[in-house]
């Protein structure tokens, strides 16, 4: 049985993008969330495998909905997507609960090692 | 990957962006304060550089970077939004506005944003110019050792991130969880705040008091990727970093004796000493 994905990003481009990685190495997208309020709420519904985890977005920032998904579920397993220059933020984030990050712009070869890494 | 797909999603969803930004950028223009149009304005230029960047759209990336830095400054209440900032921002947008166009018909290297980079730059400060959002504070001593005997499973360790490698920081701080996981994590030299620098090189040592083996301590730690070197036991002390050397190596390595009973024992000893020769 495949993995189950959860691709949180306020951009359709990046979700596109990113479940077009994950769908061609055989993971199942079963969610999209483009908030980090919609996020906490995804996650709680469908309980996927792997939560890919964008770090600006509105409402709810990518961090706080870290921090709550592994407040409700300690396993929960988190992979952040960010940009140059947020490692502040990547560190918050890991400390949060996060498994792992890649940083844009990035290879699919370097999502699919980091998601690998965070599956185990 | 499919570029020209990518290619069209980029182009509406920047549009979508841009158009955003005009709006936002006219709310900021009535009333500086407008926190909510700064904060938008802020998520537009992240999103614009984030796909730019994945679509290899180099000038786009850098305006929409150096714009993003400019809000953030605005965001963080060091620089005010007046009249002559909204004009800045105003053209900047109309500029990516133009260059989302080039871009995704091929042109991205032939655009030159310079004149307004430069007029950017200047805003932000020369300091902070090539510096990134969300720059972090100052980074806290390591905190004083807790006093510890030698005989007790602790153990000093000290971890390299590969040269190179994308935010070592974030790196050490993945392989500092997966020992926490393992043990009581004592000692983090530098302190786990200096983590979140850009500058920190990513070489950093801590004590861990845990009944695990070496080898599983070190196989977890370079689980996370991207790890150099993993050093435990006494070959940790001679890497150990000059910052906090004094304290943590005082409280692992000292102890304190009093120095009566010690006396009394010489003396004991050498009357027998002196009486049998």
């Amino acid at each position: 049985m495949s993995h189950t994905v959860l691709v949180c990003d306020d951009a359709i481009f990046m979700r596109t993008m990113i479940s077009d990685i994950l769908t061609s190495a055989g993971f199942e997208v079963v969610g999209e969330a483009e908030t980090g309020v919609q996020a906490v709420e995804k996650y709680q519904e469908l309980k996927p495998d792997l939560v890919t985890m964008d770090i600006v977005m509105p409402d709810m920032g990518g961090i706080d909905a870290v921090r709550e998904i592994c407040q409700g579920d300690p396993d929960a397993k988190v992979l952040m997507c960010s940009a140059m220059g947020q490692q502040a933020l990547v560190v918050e984030a890991i400390q949060a609960g996060a498994k792992d990050f890649v940083v844009k712009p990035f290879q699919p070869s370097r999502v699919l090692e980091a998601v690998q890494r965070v599956l185990g | 990957m499919d570029q020209g797909r990518y290619a069209a999603l980029f182009l509406s969803e920047s549009r979508e962006h841009i158009g955003a930004c005009n709006q936002h950028l006219g709310l900021l223009e009535r009333d500086p304060g407008a926190q909510e149009a700064v904060h938008a304005l802020f998520r537009a230029m992240h999103t614009i550089k984030g796909m730019a960047a994945m679509m290899g759209y180099a000038q786009v990336t850098e305006l929409a970077h150096r714009s993003e830095n400019l809000l953030d400054l605005v965001r963080a209440g060091t620089v005010t939004a007046d009249a002559a900032l909204v004009r800045l921002l105003t053209e900047a947008v109309d500029e990516l506005d133009r260059g989302i166009e080039e871009a995704a018909t091929g042109h991205d290297q032939t655009l030159d944003f310079s004149y307004v980079l430069e007029r950017l730059d200047k805003l932000v400060g020369p300091e902070s110019a090539g510096a990134l959002p969300r720059a972090p504070g100052p980074a806290s001593a390591p905190e004083p050792a807790p006093r510890r005997s030698r005989g007790d499973q602790s153990r000093p360790v000290r971890v390299t991130v590969r040269h190179g490698a994308m935010m070592p920081g974030a790196r050490a701080a993945m392989a500092l969880n997966q020992a926490c996981g393992l043990g009581k994590v004592t000692d983090v030299t530098p302190g786990a705040q200096e983590f979140q620098q850009e500058g920190f090189d990513g070489a950093f040592s801590f004590w861990i008091e845990t009944d695990r083996a070496d080898e599983v301590l070190e196989e977890a730690i370079r689980s996370v990727g991207d790890i150099d070197s993993v050093t435990i036991g006494d070959a940790a002390r001679s890497q150990w970093p000059a910052s906090g050397d004094d304290a943590v190596w005082r409280a692992h390595y000292l102890i304190r004796v009093d120095l009566r009973p010690l006396d009394a024992l010489m003396s004991h000893v050498g009357e027998p000493v002196v009486a049998r020769n």
